[in-house]
């Protein structure tokens, strides 16, 4: 059974009079423990088909489907608990919290969560050693570089234990080497701990370490590769 | 939701301490202001209360009576509770001379209580201290060209006294109003009931105890045990006693009423304002929360706390700064006013120092606007970030 799927989904933008049409009817299914890359030129739909998979927002047709839940059947208080509970997020900007610290940060969702203090600082300390930022647990998002408050914001992701990692553009403002390093501890999560990934990206150098590459043009899906 | 505001606040001291100065500003100003304005309002009353006494009893129909003998009266004895001290006036017409030189006044006859408290006014020279010693006021003396240690002489024919009494003039008097100042000749009670009417009084002053400026109903209820004691007579309280005064009372309330409404409604705008923008260049961080998993219902939760937590806390600063200053007040304080501004003050009869005075009222007023006013700022954006879909919100634009 996919733990996520997409059917016949299409999104469109109104605003001043103009309709946008950023999804055309997108079908797509991932199975547990996949990594896979959304890819495509900017404008090509993936932040949005992003934005639908977790929640964020509603497609105007078509649905989709999260470990068997409709999204679009939820109210948005139980689609804000079903990603509290089933998704891990990380977003282009790192979007970290400035006032709290690399742990804190780490131990944000698990805190929305209720859990006790020493369970969530231990296993967001685990997610944050995994990602080789243990050392820098104490420091606040502005005393860390691009990569480290990017690895950080997946360490967030990765600490409450999602069903699935949905990451967009997760490399995007970091230099070839930061982005290759991050995409390998993420494929290292996705091996020893089953977790399933999508991200999406534009840069060609990190395809060669995914599974499955889905191709998005105009909104459109107009290809796939396995490996 | 608590701590998770609190860390917020505690963590941005930056934005913590400028949108909270404001409102420990707001709370400040609001408490001194109110100080001052119950301390002007009280030395205004208390003066009138000082000039008349808490009740005065004086012949029925007064207002309708000129001549003296229908307006004095063999004072009854009355009874009063213990602490009660009455004093007896006399008032009448006079004809003042001074050599050549001659003036319209009313003499007044006081009990030493009575001349002790023409000491706040006294601009030279000393009180009358025994008989035949009198105080003129500053404008009368300038017309009679007389100074102190210069004889006057009282003449006032037909009546039931002497009709004719010799004063050495022992002070001058600073009277507020210039236009009484010309005719005030204060002489002791004696003296006066010797000119005037032996043995008589014009009015008596009930002056009470521990009793509060306007605490009227012990008033009432004196006059009304009074009744029966009074033949002939009629007991007012000091606010009927003044009936100008009393029936300007409203009016001075609703016009400074006006004064603090206007002061809370510009305090409040700029609290709002400063708390509103606040929160509205968060809208982005709200919805990062909402994306993460917060619902709309624990976003509100999260900028109310917020708002409370910060306005309680430096309103309570504002609060602490503004007693301080109100006990500076509370002693006594002049107007930093210019003397010409002072000096129209004096003449609708307020003192130059003042005493602020600040009730339990007043203070949970101020606390109570300053964090009805920060939760409704916080209304607006917490609102707007609970109800936008993350995605907008984290792309919201103030």
């Amino acid at each position: 059974m996919p733990i996520l799927e997409a059917k016949g989904v299409r999104k469109v933008y109104r605003g001043d009079g103009v309709e946008t049409e950023a999804l055309r009817g997108v079908d797509l299914a991932l199975e547990p423990g996949e990594f896979t890359a959304l890819v495509g030129p900017s404008g090509s739909g993936k932040s949005t088909l992003l934005h639908l998979l977790s929640g964020l927002d509603l497609p105007t047709e078509g649905e989709v489907w999260v470990g068997g839940v409709a999204l679009s059947r939820l109210s948005r208080s139980e689609r804000a608990r079903f990603r509290l509970e089933r998704i891990g997020l990380v977003f282009q900007a790192y979007n970290l919290l400035p006032v709290l610290t690399a742990l804190e940060n780490a131990a944000f969702v698990l805190e929305l969560r209720g859990l006790p203090r020493p369970e969530r600082e231990r296993r967001a300390m685990e997610a944050l050693a995994a990602l080789g930022l243990r050392e820098k647990a104490g420091r606040f998002p502005r005393q860390l570089s691009g990569g480290e408050q990017q690895r950080v914001a997946v360490a967030r992701a990765l600490a409450a234990e999602p069903l699935l990692v949905l990451a967009d553009e997760p490399t995007a403002n970091l230099d070839s080497k930061t982005g290759l390093a991050l995409i390998e501890r993420m494929k290292i999560l996705n091996e020893e701990k089953g977790v399933t990934f999508l991200f999406s990206t534009h840069d060609p150098r990190l395809l060669e370490h995914v599974r499955r590459i889905v191709r998005l043009e105009d909104g459109r899906i107009v290809g796939e590769e396995r490996r | 939701m608590l701590r998770l505001a609190w860390r917020n606040l505690w963590r941005t001291p930056g934005r913590s301490l400028t949108t909270g100065g404001v409102v420990a500003l707001v709370v400040f100003l609001s408490l001194v202001f109110l100080s001052v304005y119950a301390g002007a309002f009280d030395a205004f009353f208390r003066l009138l209360l000082e000039r008349t006494g808490h009740l005065v009893v004086r012949v029925e129909g007064y207002e309708e009576k000129e001549d003296l003998e229908s307006l004095a009266f063999a004072p009854p004895a009355l009874p009063l509770p213990s602490g009660a001290r009455v004093e007896g006036v006399v008032e009448g017409g006079c004809l003042v001379l001074a050599g050549e030189r001659s003036r319209y006044a009313v003499v007044t006859g006081l009990e030493p209580a009575g001349l002790a408290r023409q000491k706040n006014l006294l601009k030279a020279g000393r009180l009358p201290e025994a008989p035949g010693e009198a105080l003129l006021g500053e404008a009368l003396a300038q017309a009679l060209r007389v100074g102190l240690g210069d004889e006057v002489v009282a003449y006032a024919p037909g009546g039931l006294g002497l009709g004719v009494y010799a004063f050495r003039v022992v002070g001058l008097l600073d009277l507020p109003e210039t236009h009484l100042e010309a005719r005030t000749l204060v002489v002791p009670l004696a003296d006066a009931q010797a000119l005037l009417a032996p043995g008589r009084v014009t009015r008596l002053e009930v002056r009470l105890e521990g009793l509060g400026l306007y605490d009227l109903k012990p008033l009432e209820e004196l006059k009304a045990a009074l009744k029966p004691h009074l033949q002939g007579l009629v007991a007012e309280t000091w606010l009927e006693a003044n009936p100008i005064y009393a029936a300007i009372l409203p009016l001075y309330d609703t016009v400074m009423a006006l004064y603090v409404g206007v002061f809370f409604l510009l305090g409040g705008l700029i609290l709002l304002n400063a708390l509103y923008l606040s929160l509205v260049e968060r809208v982005r961080e709200f919805g990062l929360l909402a994306a993460l998993g917060l619902t709309g219902r624990r976003v509100m939760a999260l900028v109310f706390w917020e708002s409370l937590l910060l306005v309680g806390v430096f309103a309570l600063v504002g609060l602490g700064a503004g007693l301080l200053v109100h006990l500076e007040l509370a002693d006594g304080f002049r107007l930093p006013l210019p003397q010409w501004i002072l000096e129209q003050y004096r003449e609708f009869g307020l003192p130059e120092v003042l005493y602020g005075r600040l009730s339990l009222k007043e203070i949970l007023l101020t606390l109570g606007y300053a964090v009805g006013t920060g939760l409704l700022a916080a209304l607006w954006p917490g609102w707007l970030a609970s109800r936008l879909e993350p995605v907008e919100a984290m792309r919201y634009v103030p």
